[in-house]
């Protein structure tokens, strides 16, 4: 399998893995382990004073991981610049995953907020990796302003609809100079597999393995599907063809009924 | 003095973000911002705190 770059470093995986949901932060790192991922999204939240004490990054940090910081809970451009800053400090990387959504119902990325903060945040030389609509228009004026990858939703956060978006997806695909990463939605490995089939260059997947029966066999269950997919994506697929008839692929002699 | 810790009144004897920091414990991956601007970790010593000032502080959390 072709090595996913982004911002020149090489990962081995094409599965990013986000960190919420989880029952434990055991489950949390077993999961982490079995999904082979190289790249692990964290959020950021305001300390209590009485409660300082939370052992996640334990569980979390390892050498062959990229932490990638995100901004949820910024409400605007201004905001996500403020936070980038803040993530920055804490978790010494300039990676980011921009995402804005103001509206707590649909969660869904405000577009204009976005190419704005992305703008800004690439200047102050972040490597910004924004969550977006799967627009491709869009998409092509974040790379435009420097995003390191796009990050284009297939359903809203954790809804585990599969790609809902999928022939903007692929316009976004057959568009991008840049990686594109299907986020959001994804609720089955067999939606990861569409997704790489497709040419995504990587997916993320959060809730549907976090709130899986078996958070640690569905991560394996992703990494090998999301595997095959990109396996099947470079191996080329056949033509779908475009009338309902068969196309023997077997020798059409009738042998049972030779002498 | 009084200070605001995410909103949050508190009482401290720290003369600087440096010694707040190890005063409340403060984990490892962290930021901490005065009055909206981020204080980089080096310069947590030389940035004095006065009375009233707000601060933010954040750390890891789990998320997507």
């Amino acid at each position: 399998m072709e090595k996913l770059v982004i911002a020149g470093r090489e990962f081995g995986s094409r599965l990013f893995l986000g960190t919420g949901k989880f029952s434990s932060h055991t489950l949390m790192q077993q999961a982490i382990e079995a999904s082979r991922t190289e790249m692990v999204t964290v959020a950021m939240k305001r300390i209590e004073l009485e409660n300082s004490n939370d052992d996640m990054l334990q569980h979390i940090l390892r050498p062959d991981i990229t932490l990638l910081p995100n901004t949820s809970g910024v409400r605007n451009a201004e905001e996500a610049v403020f936070a980038a800053q803040m993530a920055r400090e804490a978790f010494g990387t300039p990676w980011l995953k921009l995402e804005i959504h103001p509206d707590p119902r649909y969660l869904l990325p405000d577009s204009v907020e976005t190419l704005k903060a992305t703008e800004r945040l690439v200047k102050m030389g972040f490597v910004v990796l924004p969550y977006c609509q799967a627009d491709p228009t869009l998409c092509k004026r974040l790379e435009e302003a420097g995003a390191a990858a796009v990050m284009p939703l297939g359903a809203p956060i954790g809804s585990n609809k599969g790609l809902r978006t999928r022939d903007f997806l692929g316009i976004i695909i057959e568009q991008a100079g840049v990686p594109v990463v299907v986020d959001a939605g994804i609720g089955a490995p067999s939606h990861a597999a569409e997704a790489m089939e497709m040419g995504a260059s990587a997916c993320l997947v959060n809730t549907a393995i976090a709130v899986a029966g078996d958070p640690v066999a569905m991560a394996e269950a992703f990494a090998s599907a999301v595997e095959a997919g990109r396996m099947a994506y470079e191996a080329g697929l056949g033509t779908v063809a475009e009338h309902f008839e068969a196309d023997a692929s077997s020798p059409l002699t009738a042998f049972l009924d030779e002498e | 003095m009084t200070i605001y810790v995410n909103n949050k009144p508190l009482q401290t004897a720290a003369a600087d973000v440096a010694a707040l920091a190890v005063e409340i414990g403060l984990p490892a991956m962290a930021a901490v911002a005065v009055n909206n601007r981020v204080v980089p970790r080096a310069g947590w010593e030389a940035h004095k705190l006065r009375e009233g000032d707000k601060l933010t502080i954040i750390r890891v959390a789990c998320g997507g």
